[in-house]
């Protein structure tokens, strides 16, 4: 807004000026081309009254009686403003001006006049102002067959002229002013107009339109800038995505924690409490106790989940040296022992001397968690297979198995698909977050191929 | 009269178990689900006075049970881990009767369904025990069918310790109860009480001294 008043002033004074500085060079001009054009032409008129005066005092007149002459003879002619005086007297032949002989001798005197060469330049010629209106008047003055003659000629009109140009010439000026100041205001208006659009479009961005955006087809500074806003708006918007959806991840991340850690503690505070207060059978007391053991442990298991989570998110570098994989399976089949046991599953593993490069501590957890999951999956007296084929390590169960949109949030931390049944199983929730971040520090990946009813396998890619 | 039933929906079997004990003890008939399909169906089949509904359900959610729960008649009580405004205000908007967010307080457990009981019209006017009969509504206690007259503080106190059988309330929590939160009379008015009760309505071994907690009447559970 401002910068369109700027322009627009900008624009006004220079061309103000430019106007000023015309007018002023054209009027001073046509004044004095004006003011010379008169003279010349008053003394082409003088020259051919005296002329013609003289050529006719010269055919008919006489020295004795020249005033008579030249009374009669202007009479006649009807020569306005014409005076003739006698120089020997001092006296007016003939007067048919405001001025009296004495006034007009005293402006123009005949008698110091030099003759010249230039017919014109004999003429003497004054400039004078009346008393009763100022106006710009010339005299001529010549003596002639032994009298003087003088002409008064009324050259206001020339002043009048001048100042009927400078007004019309301001008058055009000022019309001049106007339209350019209506047509630079336009002008501006409509190329400013893309950059008000871009104004607002920001405006909105910072409102939190994310997905706004300009459409502006200038083929201009401006179009180009239109562009540019267009592309960062698209780059704003994207990390604003990626950010609103980390938030969102931690946000459900923090809420199934919370509810991990409420559920337990529930059961821990609610039994402490009716331990105090109700009076229980020996078996309701042994049952209580068995509970606060048993959500006290899934705490710890929680927490223990956690700060390895945690531990591996924010660690630095891991210490990677050649494993065999033969003896992760063995360790982790050791670790899940009672778990299969109790369940009667049968372990099938097939590995030969393979190895992978990584850490065996970490590779040992996450074999176990996702061991742990396939017993979690199968029935009683179920199979789980462990093998290696290809450089890929493979955990299949034939379980309860996944449906495709499951598969898709099992990663998901605190993510159950029966949360009662595998809550009594034991798991914390973490346990695929885990194994995809210790994976992620060895550069590798796992896939999730499972099948309702069928069973699930999966399988860690690894160098 | 019979006692009123309650379901538990729960899927976590030790907050399940938990409540399931307290509800017993405090004279209540209880079953429990646990998941969402199995708790709609015995809503459906059985005649409940009372649902109390864990948010975080498998199969159904509390809300889809919840709105099964209202078309059979059957107040709910919500029990959740969330305690997000959202769930709150869903679970009042549909026209639940109250909610918990765990972990809580067992007592307090025990008074809201006592309270959300007492709204549907599902408590009893009379309670009897110990040939004892209360008459909640004439605010009358009778032995062995004669009057007893019992001030206006000890006829409360027993109403709390009879609502609350079987569990043991602090001296705090029966002052809070009785007197309210604003009275500044020492912890041993209770006890005086309590001694005024045990004396005239001979519940000396009824009405029991719980070391370090407080006092719990305890009866037989039919």
């Amino acid at each position: 807004m401002k910068l369109k008043f700027k322009i627009t002033l900008i624009c006004i004074l220079a061309i103000f000026t430019a106007v000023i500085i015309s007018d002023v060079i054209i009027v001073s001009y046509y004044a004095k081309k004006n003011n010379e054009e008169v003279m010349v032409s008053c003394k082409e008129q003088f020259f051919d009254t005296a002329k013609s005066y003289e050529s006719e005092f010269n055919r008919l007149g006489r020295e004795d009686y020249r005033d008579i002459f030249a009374d009669t003879y202007f009479k006649k002619m009807q020569n306005e403003y014409v005076i003739c005086i006698n120089p020997e007297t001092d006296k007016e032949i003939y007067n048919h001006t405001v001025f009296s002989a004495k006034e007009i001798e005293r402006i123009c005197d005949v008698e110091s006049l030099q003759e010249g060469s230039d017919p014109y330049d004999v003429i003497s010629y004054g400039v004078a102002k009346t008393q009763w209106k100022s106006r710009e008047i010339i005299i001529c003055g010549r003596s002639v067959g032994g009298i003087n003659v003088y002409q008064v000629f009324d050259v206001t009109y020339v002043k009048e002229e001048i100042k009927n140009l400078l007004l019309s010439m301001v008058i055009v000026s000022f019309v001049v002013i106007l339209i350019v100041i209506v047509l630079v205001w336009t002008l501006l208006k409509k190329a400013f107009l893309p950059l008000q659009k871009l104004s607002e479009s920001a405006k909105k961005i910072a409102g939190g339109n994310y997905s706004e955006r300009v459409s502006v087809s200038n083929k201009d500074e401006i179009g180009e800038l239109g562009e540019q806003f267009n592309v960062m708006a698209d780059a704003v918007e994207e990390r604003i995505a990626k950010l609103l959806e980390e938030e969102r991840k931690k946000n459900v991340f923090m809420g199934n924690l919370t509810h991990e850690l409420r559920t337990p503690l529930t059961a821990i505070y609610g039994y402490a409490q009716t331990m105090r207060a109700v009076k229980l059978t020996k078996e309701e007391k042994e049952m209580a106790l068995k509970y606060v053991e048993k959500e006290s442990l899934r705490l710890s298991r929680l927490s223990d989940k956690m700060l390895q989570l945690m531990g591996l998110k924010e660690g630095g570098s891991i210490e990677k040296r050649q494993i065999k994989i033969k003896s992760i399976f063995k360790d982790s089949v050791n670790a899940c022992s009672s778990y299969i046991q109790s369940k009667n599953i049968i372990i099938e593993m097939s590995v030969g001397d393979e190895y992978l490069i990584g850490d065996k501590d970490l590779m040992t957890e996450a074999i176990i968690n996702l061991l742990s999951n396939a017993i979690r999956a199968s029935a009683e007296n179920g199979r789980v297979k462990l093998y290696v084929v290809d450089k890929e390590i493979v955990i299949e169960d034939e379980g309860a198995g996944m449906e495709k949109e499951e598969v898709d949030k099992i990663s998901e931390p605190f993510y159950r698909i029966d949360k009662s049944r595998s809550r009594k199983e034991g798991g914390a929730g973490l346990g695929l977050s885990l194994v995809r971040e210790i994976l992620l520090k060895h550069n590798m990946e796992f896939k999730i191929d499972s099948k309702l009813g069928v069973g699930t396998r999966i399988i860690i890619t690894y160098e | 009269m019979e006692k009123r039933k309650i379901l538990i929906v729960e899927d976590d079997e030790a907050i399940a178990g938990m409540i399931a004990i307290n509800l017993k003890a405090a004279g209540y008939a209880t079953s429990i689900c646990y998941d969402g399909v199995t708790a709609a169906q015995a809503l459906t089949e059985e005649k409940y006075d009372l649902a109390l509904l864990d948010i975080m359900l498998p199969g159904m959610d509390g809300f889809e049970v919840f709105e099964v729960a209202k078309k059979v008649g059957v107040p709910a009580i919500f029990l959740t881990a969330k305690d997000d405004i959202d769930s709150k205000v869903a679970g009042l908007r549909g026209g639940a009767e109250d909610y918990l967010v765990k972990p809580f307080e067992v007592l307090e457990l025990l008074v809201r369904v006592e309270k959300v009981l007492a709204r549907n019209k599902k408590v009893e006017k009379t309670i009897c025990f110990n040939n004892i009969e209360i008459d909640f509504e004439e605010r009358t206690v009778k032995l062995k069918g004669e009057l007893i007259h019992l001030k206006p503080k000890e006829y409360d106190l027993l109403v709390a310790l009879v609502k609350n059988k079987n569990i043991a309330i602090s001296r705090e929590k029966l002052m809070n109860i009785v007197w309210g939160y604003d009275y500044y009379g020492g912890i041993h008015t209770v006890d005086v009480h309590i001694g005024q009760i045990r004396k005239k309505l001979e519940l000396k071994d009824t009405i029991k001294t719980v070391s370090r907690v407080g006092y719990r009447l305890e009866v037989e559970s039919e």
